[in-house]
This record gives structure tokens, C-alpha cells and sequence, in this order.
């Protein structure tokens, strides 16, 4: 265990389709956390949540054989599931369940994160979340973006710019906002 | 500046994730919608509090895929063999109803008339059955007809004594009544 713990995600997962169930579990380990707050983050569920992560392991461990080690393992993973919350919700949609789901938030602070997601959650399509909670939580960068989603760069920049255009257009009317130079200078 | 380029200066700053250049922020200090754009590009990068895991999330996803390694490694017994051989049984069981159809089309003659099918359905007598009901509807005919003709002598005799004239008072072409009346 401890040699695979060494080993990168893509040769593990050469590992995990040869058999090798330790490997397949070491990759589980390194990612259940990130996808498990992506899929929280994505439906404001944690039972979903919980649900989605299950799923999106056993539809990896299902498509190993499908998997190209040249190609990060991650950005497959995270590729799997998008397509799961995206079936999540079309699912949700024809079961008319369309009632907002209340932002389960302990632990986390108000504004400074979960409300934020949840409120762009609301506001923004699927791949435009994605697009976002990949750049910023699981800090990929356009170009892999552009693999996890299937897009071009030049689609996921203009994804990306209108989802902060969206958010930020809805966050000014909500809330008001006035940006303080301090603030500008202390982030920038 | 236009907004819409500052706009998208911003956003390409953040996705580069370096600071703006100093004509877009001079831009932004004075735009309030630059500035909004500006600013959910900061608040998006600040809100990355680590989440809160369930403790057993790691089990609960081994389990589970485990679970599906079993399904997948189940031998080809009841689950993979029963669909099998249900489909070879109705395959031919399908078979031999069409065999079945071809050979009663191919024995049924086109052209179908009252005798043919005593020729196929071997050991039953249409023959027979049809002479019977033939007999049967003669012998029906032939009593209804000779009641009528029962009936209409019966009432012409009534009719006959009314008027007081007898059978043998008529004769063809003969248009007078013995008053000499019609």
C-alpha cells in the first residue's frame, strides 16, 4: 500500500484495470473528496451528494478499460461526474422536483463559501458551475477545462466570462455592491 | 474603455489568475458594473472553505464499488445463463409456430370452396355433415310449403262458401259472378 500511495493517479489506474483492487482504492482515497464537495456544491444535497460520489466511483471503476493513461485521471473523473450531475438534474427536472433545495451550510461560513456556490448553483447552468468549480475549487486551468467539459478554450473562456457576468449582474442588483479600493488593492 | 472589453480583461485575468492590468482597474474604479464583475471574480476565489466530509464516505464508496465487482464477476450461472436459454427457448418455440403456419398455408389450396375443407382435416366428413343439413333444410322447406298450401285452400273454401260460389263455379277467363256482378 504504501508503494501505491508513491504512484502517480495514471498508474494507478493502469494498476486498478489490471486488477488490482488496492490501486482502484488509493485513487479513491486521493479524489472522494473533491468530487464528493463538487457533487455537495453542485445539488446543495449531502445525501445526494453522498449518493453522486458512489456513483461516479463505480462509473470510473466501470470505464476503466475505456480510460486513456495519457490523459489525467482527474480530468476523467471529474469528466464522469459532470455527466452524472448533469443526468442528476434532468432526472430531478422529470420528476418535477423543481422546489430550490435549501443550502445545508454546517460547517461552512455563510457568504465566504457556501452561499456563494449555492447561489451560483441557482443562477448558472451545469457546464457553467462546472466550468467554475473547476477553475476555482479544483484549480484546473482553461485548457483543462476545456478537456473535462469536451469544449474548446476559446468556449470554456466565454463560459467562464458569462458565468461571472451572470453572477456578478445578479450579486450588484441583490446586494448592492460597492467595491472599496482597499478591498480591490488587498485581493489584486 | 469599453465595459464589455474591460469585462472581459477581467475575466481573462482571472482565469490566468494574475492581477489586472492598470488601465482595466483605472477603468473598474470608476464603473460600478466593471467593478461587480471584478468582484465576483474575487468572491468566487475566496469562497473555497474546505467541506466538511462524512466520516464513513471512503467505506460507503469502497462498498458500493465492490458491490458492482461482484455483480460483474458473477459466472455466466442463473443471472448470464437463464436470459440465454430463454432466448434459445423462444427462439424456437417461434420457429416451430412458424413451421407450423407454413405447413397448414402450404395444405389449405387458394381458392377456397364448401368441399375443400374435408380434404384437409383428415377423418372428419364434411361430405356427410353438408348432405345432412341439406336433407334437414329440404324436409323444412317442403313442410312450410305444404302447410301453406293448407292454409290458402282452407281460407279460399271460406272465402268460396261466403260469397256462395263453389270451386267449380271458376274457370279461366271467366269474369262474371253467377249474380252478374264482378
Amino acid at each position: 500500500m504504501d508503494a501505491l500511495v508513491q504512484r502517480s493517479d495514471e498508474e494507478l489506474a493502469r494498476r486498478a484495470v489490471e486488477g488490482c483492487g488496492a490501486a482502484f482504492e488509493e485513487l479513491a482515497n486521493r479524489h472522494e473528496r473533491g468530487v464528493y464537495g463538487f457533487f455537495l456544491r453542485r445539488t446543495g444535497h449531502i445525501q445526494d451528494a453522498e449518493d453522486l460520489s458512489q456513483r461516479a466511483f463505480v462509473a470510473a471503476w466501470k470505464a476503466l478499460g475505456r480510460y486513456d493513461p495519457k490523459r489525467p485521471f482527474r480530468h476523467w473523473l471529474y469528466a464522469i461526474a459532470h455527466r452524472l450531475s448533469i443526468d442528476h438534474y434532468r432526472a430531478r427536472r422529470r420528476e418535477e422536483d423543481l422546489v430550490e433545495a435549501v443550502p445545508e451550510r454546517e460547517g461552512m461560513e455563510a457568504w465566504a463559501s457556501g452561499e456563494v456556490w449555492d447561489a451560483a448553483r441557482r443562477r448558472l447552468d451545469g457546464a457553467q458551475w462546472t466550468a467554475l468549480w473547476l477553475m476555482y475549487a479544483e484549480g484546473l486551468s482553461v485548457r483543462e477545462i476545456a478537456g473535462v467539459l469536451g469544449r474548446s478554450t476559446v468556449g470554456v473562456k466565454v463560459l467562464l466570462h458569462r458565468a461571472r457576468r451572470k453572477l456578478a449582474r445578479a450579486w450588484a442588483a441583490e446586494y448592492g455592491w460597492r467595491l472599496p479600493q482597499a478591498e480591490r488593492e488587498a485581493v489584486s | 474603455m469599453i465595459c464589455w472589453w474591460c469585462r472581459w480583461q477581467i475575466s481573462r485575468a482571472a482565469d490566468e489568475r494574475r492581477p489586472l492590468a492598470e488601465p482595466v482597474r483605472r477603468h473598474a474604479d470608476g464603473c460600478a458594473g466593471c467593478a461587480a464583475h471584478w468582484k465576483a471574480a474575487l468572491v468566487l476565489r475566496s469562497a473555497m472553505a474546505p467541506l466538511p466530509c462524512p466520516p464513513d464516505l471512503h467505506g460507503r464508496i469502497m462498498r458500493a464499488v465492490r458491490g458492482a465487482q461482484a455483480v460483474a464477476q458473477e459466472p455466466a450461472g442463473w443471472r448470464r445463463g437463464v436470459p440465454a436459454s430463454l432466448w434459445a427457448a423462444a427462439a424456437a418455440a417461434l420457429l416451430a409456430v412458424v413451421a407450423v403456419g407454413v405447413w397448414f398455408h402450404s395444405r389449405w389450396p387458394s381458392g377456397r370452396s364448401g368441399a375443400e375443407p374435408a380434404a384437409w382435416v383428415s377423418g372428419f366428413r364434411w361430405g356427410a355433415v353438408e348432405e345432412r343439413a341439406e336433407r334437414l333444410v329440404r324436409a323444412a322447406l317442403e313442410a312450410e310449403r305444404h302447410g301453406l298450401r293448407e292454409d290458402l285452400l282452407t281460407t279460399g273454401r271460406g272465402l268460396l262458401a261466403a260469397l256462395d260460389i263453389s270451386f267449380s263455379d271458376i274457370r279461366p277467363g271467366s269474369a262474371t259472378s253467377s249474380n252478374g256482378a264482378l
